[in-house]
């Protein structure tokens, strides 16, 4: 499609080398974060502090589609890591109704991995959203995890839940939650 | 766009800005709020004239270029004491040459905050794309995109492309109509006027030849377009459609799988006339069936099409296209319940499919012979999947069945919505089909089968088209080829 008269300057590459450890991990996570489940595992990724570090800085850009991309991943990752630092951002992104849903759904789950002082009121608020893909990921992962209060409240709230979505969605993946409220106190 | 008349051949009509917005990669996504925003108010702030509170980094010295003259791209670094480490490129001039350029910024450079890159020159009027990526070593990086027009000094230019282009240029596709049994050339074409006076254009002269510009004239004819006048220094953004009924000499050089060169000759009031010409090449396709998981927003709908038309273009680059995507929903609602987010879990170290593989057994899209391709809204990786393996973004049956039912378990591909980054989105959805046409991962990092689709391009080798055009979803274009 060139044009007679185009001119470009030659393509022009950076060395690896060259660059700080800094910026080669954000382009390692950059490749890394988005990849196809075909074919045999490649090696494992080993997260440093380095990647740690950047993860976080990414939870706050959102300038552009690659940017807002590796948001939404970078929400998935730090929960599984344990970065309790990214606390703060993943509390901020799960409770704002206008952010994007992906990156809410990501940064719920992750926020409930790491349980910080708190969560029981987040998850609280987490479950009157009104995206209802949400709440059935609250519950779900409420249910999951190894605190007792989570565990209580999110059966409180499932016995008063109403929609339909949430209810079959829960159903098939904490089925604990279904079966609590076929009984009832009769002491 | 109406065709008032079966024997006009041709017709034009304004480009709505819902297409314009996918020639530019930055538009199709990013923030939430940004993504809202009308087609238009996008495109303004790609001009740099929306009232964003966001500084802008990247500008084009001149301000508006001239046809064969130089100019340089600026970026104005953000002041704070963030060192600039790395800065990604990306220039895509009117002719749709794309050059991807990689700067490591001098010290000097870093001491004014300011990056000159010379060396550019466009062949054509138009519009002059670039987007550019800031590295800073902190791990930060800051982004930003800017459209702006090359002038002609001729004083008018047209420039045609075959259609939307994003990642390729390349020639364009003839699409088939099987109601009325024609060949259509559609096509954008953006109108410039570089002189003082306004132009008013009434007329499109269209000629079709083959071998070449100068080649033999296959046919000629001509079509009444607006009338649509363009102000001195502004743009016109038009889709033209041509369309060569049965019977009909292109119709024939086309069934027979030729490249035919069609030239749009836009005429106005007082002789001004503006020219060019585009390459349209009969292609194979694969009928596709997108399926949501669950019900989808608006925008969700919009990233998902526009996936689908960006899929297409990096195919039709090797000459295989999305025919007529045949857009599908699950219909039970207890369907969507459970597979608008799909479990990932993990089981003997590999990931563990099992969901999606029961919704490829239990739902099927329409027809046999169509590719189903499921987009659910969301991931929920089980615990047991490990930090560095929650990246998935789509997998896919390699080599699948054809027809579908031959192995139900493995009769579908599966592609992550992707509102927030729809080229990659669009990238993904080309590399599941791939996969199930028979292509496996590859080494090459511009190639699209790349594990991540690619990071200094999307190509297929002509050895991997071979392949694909073997599998039984691939289908000929036209009635005989």
């Amino acid at each position: 499609m060139a044009r007679r008269g185009d001119r470009l300057p030659s393509p022009a590459t950076v060395p690896v080398a060259r660059l700080s450890a800094v910026v080669k991990a954000r382009l390692e996570l950059e490749r890394h974060l988005r990849v196809c489940a075909n074919g045999p595992l490649g090696p494992q990724f080993r997260f440093t502090v380095t990647h740690a570090r950047v993860l976080i800085q990414m939870l706050s850009e959102l300038d552009s589609p690659l940017s807002a991309a590796l948001r939404a991943r970078a929400a998935g990752v730090v929960g599984a890591l344990r970065l309790e630092r990214a606390v703060p951002l993943l509390r901020r992104i799960a409770l704002d109704e206008k952010d994007d849903i992906q990156t809410r759904l990501n940064a719920v789950t992750s926020l409930i991995l790491l349980h910080p002082r708190g969560i029981a009121r987040d998850v609280a608020k987490l479950l009157e959203s009104t995206d209802a893909h949400l709440r059935a990921t609250v519950y779900v992962a409420a249910v999951r995890s190894d605190d007792a209060r989570l565990r209580k409240l999110a059966e409180e709230r499932y016995a008063k839940e109403k929609d339909r979505t949430v209810l079959r969605h829960v159903a098939l993946r904490a089925p604990w939650l279904q079966s609590v409220s076929q009984t009832r106190d009769d002491s | 766009m109406q065709k008032s008349e079966r024997e006009l051949r041709g017709a034009d009509s304004a480009t709505a800005a819902e297409e314009r917005v996918r020639r530019f990669p930055h538009l199709l996504g990013g923030s939430r709020a940004f993504r809202s925003l009308s087609p238009e108010r996008r495109i303004a702030h790609l001009q740099g004239e929306s009232a964003s509170r966001q500084r802008r980094m990247l500008s084009v010295k001149p301000a508006k270029p001239v046809r064969a003259q130089p100019f340089r791209i600026e970026l104005k670094l953000p002041s704070g004491a963030r060192k600039a480490d790395l800065v990604r490129l990306e220039v895509r001039l009117p002719s749709g040459k794309t050059q991807a350029l990689e700067h490591a910024p001098s010290p000097a450079e870093l001491g004014a905050r300011l990056i000159r890159l010379e060396g550019f020159r466009s062949g054509s009027a138009g519009e002059l794309y670039v987007s550019s990526r800031v590295y800073f070593e902190d791990g930060s990086t800051v982004s930003d995109a800017t459209l702006a027009s090359v002038f002609s000094p001729n004083p008018d230019q047209l420039v045609v492309t075959p259609r939307a282009w994003l990642v390729s240029g390349r020639a364009g596709r003839v699409e088939y109509d099987w109601d009325t049994d024609e060949f259509h050339c559609r096509a954008y074409g953006s109108i410039t006027n570089g002189s003082t006076g306004s132009r008013t254009f009434r007329t499109c002269r269209v000629r079709v030849t083959d071998g070449g510009v100068s080649g033999t004239l296959i046919s000629e004819f001509a079509f009444a377009v607006g009338p649509f006048t363009v102000q001195p220094g502004a743009s016109a953004y038009r889709t033209i459609d041509t369309w060569y009924p049965r019977g009909g000499s292109v119709w024939d050089k086309f069934n027979q799988r030729w490249d035919l060169t069609v030239r749009f000759t836009y005429e106005a009031d007082g002789g001004a006339q503006v020219s060019d010409a585009a390459v349209y090449r009969p292609m194979s396709t694969v009928p596709l069936n997108p399926i949501k998981t669950t019900d989808f927003t608006a925008g969700q709908t919009t990233a998902e099409r526009n996936a689908v038309a960006i899929a297409a273009e990096l195919l039709e680059d090797r000459d295989v296209t999305l025919f007529g995507p045949n857009w599908q929903i699950l219909s039970n609602q207890a369907d969507k319940d459970r597979f608008g987010i799909i479990d990932i879990d993990w089981a003997s170290n590999y990931w563990d499919f099992d969901e999606a593989q029961d919704m490829y057994e239990q739902i099927s899209g329409p027809e046999q012979d169509r590719l189903d391709m499921f987009v659910p809204l969301g991931f929920a990786y089980t615990a047991d999947v490990p930090a560095d393996k929650r990246n998935v973004g789509g997998f896919s049956t390699e080599n699948g069945p054809y027809p579908k039912d031959g192995a139900p378990r493995r009769s579908a591909c599966l592609v992550l919505l992707d509102e927030n980054d729809q080229e990659f989105f669009g990238v993904a959805v080309a590399h599941e089909l791939c996969h199930y046409l028979g292509l496996g991962h590859v080494e090459s990092t511009d190639n699209l089968m790349h594990r991540n689709g690619g990071t200094t391009g999307h190509k297929l080798t002509w050895q991997q088209w071979d392949t694909i055009r073997q599998h039984g979803m691939m289908k000929w274009l036209a009635p005989d080829i």
